[in-house]
């Protein structure tokens, strides 16, 4: 069945995938500048903003912080991959033809990010608070960083795991429709 | 095997007139004619049995390979 007409469900998925992806895109393509000038020049970055700033930037958690830009920055690429590959898929079932091994692997994959991401929540939620936590002593009650250690996400792992049955749906989908192409 | 062109031939009919009066595409048709079809429906087997005015014996026949 091909569904090339409009179909404003398939319409929404298209631009909110690529809305997703170009923010992704441009957000790591953002973090992946800024974060080797961090780490390459964290002495030069504390000393400017020492001068500038009331803040005392000595103790500022260098560390921490480019281990957080670094996850951010896994983060946003994971995601860049995750939306493009929900874009194919889209793309498949609006040429009426969306039970193919392709989209059984772009699910695969798909689920393999999401678990990723769950995976680097931990370690993104312990840099982020480490962050947190110096801003909130020397913020003198003008600043207030709230970071959770909430990390647990049933809702992302649920993702995951209907990720997964997805795909090993659309897998045995491909299959009968491959079974049914040569009926007549 | 499938044994059409000779039915065809026989009842002074084209691929596509016989295509139309089943309800199959061309192209399925094509499959089917040519031995590349996996599997067919009894309905389609009713249906060129119908148009023919054949039995399903004289469309297809088994060919097994020399072994």
């Amino acid at each position: 069945m091909n569904t090339r007409g409009y179909d404003p469900l398939l319409l929404a998925g298209k631009i909110v995938t690529i809305i997703m992806q170009a923010a992704a895109g441009f957000g790591a393509a953002v973090v992946a500048l800024v974060l080797p000038a961090v780490a390459l020049f964290k002495e030069d970055i504390v000393k400017g903003m020492a001068e500038t700033s009331k803040i005392p930037v000595q103790d500022l958690p260098m560390a921490p912080l480019i281990g957080l830009l670094a996850i951010v920055l896994l983060f946003l690429a994971a995601m860049f991959v995750f939306f493009g590959k929900l874009r194919a898929i889209i793309a498949t079932v609006g040429e009426g033809d969306p039970f193919v091994p392709a989209n059984a692997d772009r699910l695969s994959l798909m689920a393999w990010l999401m678990l990723g991401v769950q995976a680097l929540s931990w370690p993104l939620a312990t840099f982020a608070m480490t962050v947190a936590e110096w801003a909130q002593r020397h913020s003198d009650g003008d600043l207030s960083i709230g970071s959770g250690r909430d990390v647990f996400s049933l809702s992302g792992i649920l993702m995951v795991l209907v990720l997964f049955i997805l795909a090993r749906v659309f897998r045995q989908g491909a299959a009968m429709r491959d079974d049914l192409e040569g009926t007549v | 095997m499938v044994k059409l062109d000779d039915l065809l031939y026989a009842r002074r009919m084209t691929l596509t007139e016989l295509a139309e009066r089943v309800g199959l595409t061309l192209a399925n048709l094509s499959i089917l004619k040519t031995g590349k079809a996996k599997a067919i429906r009894f309905s389609t087997l009713a249906a060129i049995c119908r148009e023919l005015e054949c039995q399903p014996g004289d469309l297809l026949a088994y060919e097994g390979s020399d072994t």
